[in-house]
């Protein structure tokens, strides 16, 4: 197990409602003192110096930071991240996870449990080393809809030390409620479907008439504007991650290079050793349209707006959207080019561009490989809802 | 469509130093992605405002107090090079 997994065995005797409850976390997750490498060479030898607000919040709860997972550079995507598969060992009660793409809800298929992300800003980020601050946020999966409503309820709220967390309401976890939570209908958009194959269809269409017999209307709704969340999640997010990516420099931190005669140099050289090439290519075109296409960039920012516009309208009509997590033609876990990743997450990364609340359901008896998947996706703070209405199907 | 783009120049910007391979792929990705873009570009957005957080947010103040801050010699372990109390690098000026 030892290739997959880095045992913590970080324990704080702390009584609470998590005693007991054991995470794998992902080395982009600070533990003051530990080593966080976040899965890039840049920030090799990198020991944390504040420990991340849901590890903290985690801890004082009495949950037990079980170890850490191996993951792909700065978490962006699945390449060889391991937390599906120690799930599987069942050593732990649930995991930690990056989301930017939906990784959570990928992870939560492989493993056959619930995967939940939050609504952007109501979970602190503080401590969390990412690459697209706007859209990545703190997931949760784990093997019952309780654990990850117990963890939510100790984890979320407002943290002065996160700049970026929402003015909204946060939504009380402690109002689980299986009879009142309001969710009727759900929508699938007109066009998934045809993202897949035969066998998928139907094996999604089969799970989506479970979902009918727990008593919620079902029915396509059209959403022409699907296809631009790909292309608008990739050109923001690349020139996000191009900034994020700047302080990478060698100085402070991380892998420098050995050659490099000038300050110049020395950063180059050593970016050019530390980030592997799907990250280069993100960063380059990152700087490419940050600094010579910025009208496609802000074209980009006002097609988002206009996407959670038509979003909302959407939930004007229906409670839910459902939709299926994956296709069997891109492996997640084995995807290294910019290209196949973001074909690979085409179905989850809407919700990442709109911030939107999401969870993944197992479908039990049938994990095969040609099993799509289902997700539901909530607007945004319905968070307690979703969670409320998922523990009484299936 | 093909885009003339300046693989150097923008390598440059990115801080990245390519090798033969990697500029030959990154173009073609760049030229792959542009084509995406003509998508976008049929909508109408004249009357929209880009958006950086598509939820609200507002500044998050704390007291100006003073706090203990990190210890210096922790953040001079995680340096590749420190010397007396500071980073060491490379010298800036030719």
């Amino acid at each position: 197990m030892t290739d997959i997994y880095t045992k913590m065995e970080k324990k704080l005797d702390e009584k609470g409602s998590l005693s007991g409850k054991k995470v794998v976390i992902q080395p982009n997750m600070s533990m003051k003192n530990l080593p966080t490498e976040a899965g890039s060479k840049a920030l090799e030898g990198f020991t944390a110096l504040e420990t991340a607000t849901v590890i903290n919040r985690f801890q004082k709860a009495g949950g037990t930071i079980a170890g850490s997972s191996r993951i792909a550079e700065f978490a962006f995507g699945l390449n060889e991240d391991t937390t599906a598969s120690i799930l599987t060992e069942k050593t732990v009660d649930c995991a930690f996870m990056t989301d930017t793409l939906g990784e959570a809800s990928h992870t939560a298929q492989t493993a056959a449990m619930y995967g939940f992300k939050p609504t952007y800003g109501i979970v602190s980020r503080f401590g969390l080393i990412g690459l697209i601050p706007s859209m990545e946020t703190f997931g949760i999966i784990a093997e019952s809809t309780e654990i990850i409503v117990a963890i939510m309820k100790e984890i979320c709220g407002l943290d002065n030390k996160d700049v970026s967390m929402s003015d909204n309401q946060i939504p009380d976890f402690s109002k689980i409620d299986l009879v009142n939570h309001g969710i009727s209908t759900a929508g699938i958009p007109a066009g998934y479907s045809e993202m897949l194959d035969e066998k998928e269809r139907k094996i999604f269409l089969e799970s989506v008439e479970n979902i009918k017999s727990a008593g919620i209307a079902v029915k396509e709704i059209p959403f022409p504007a699907y296809r631009m969340f790909q292309t608008v999640h990739f050109i923001i997010g690349c020139v996000e991650a191009s900034s994020a990516c700047g302080k990478y420099d060698s100085v402070r931190y991380g892998h420098r290079a050995k050659n490099g005669d000038n300050w110049n140099e020395m950063y180059i050289n050593s970016r050019k050793e530390s980030f592997r090439t799907l990250l280069k290519t993100y960063l380059f075109q990152g700087a490419y349209f940050q600094f010579e296409n910025y009208e496609s960039f802000e074209k980009a920012a006002k097609v988002r707006t206009y996407l959670a516009k038509e979003t909302a309208q959407l939930f004007e009509k229906v409670d839910v959207i459902i939709s299926p997590v994956k296709r069997a033609k891109y492996n997640t876990g084995t995807t290294k080019t910019i290209d196949a990743i973001y074909n690979a997450f085409a179905l989850t990364l809407p919700a990442n561009v709109l911030g939107c609340p999401t969870l993944s359901l197992p479908i039990t008896g049938k994990s095969s490989e040609q099993n799509p998947g289902l997700q539901i996706m909530g607007k945004p703070y319905s968070d307690v809802a979703l969670l409320s209405w998922a523990a009484t199907i299936l | 469509m093909s885009n003339e783009i300046d693989i150097e120049y923008v390598s440059k910007l990115a801080r990245l130093k390519l090798n033969e391979e990697e500029k030959k792929l990154f173009s073609s990705q760049l030229n792959h992605i542009l084509d995406y873009i003509h998508q976008l570009n049929k909508l109408d957005t004249e009357n929209i405002e880009p958006t950086a957080h598509v939820l609200e947010f507002t500044n998050v103040f704390r007291e100006d107090q003073v706090e203990a801050s990190i210890n210096r010699d922790q953040v001079l372990n995680n340096a590749p090079k420190s010397q007396k109390g500071f980073f060491e690098v490379p010298r800036i000026i030719e």
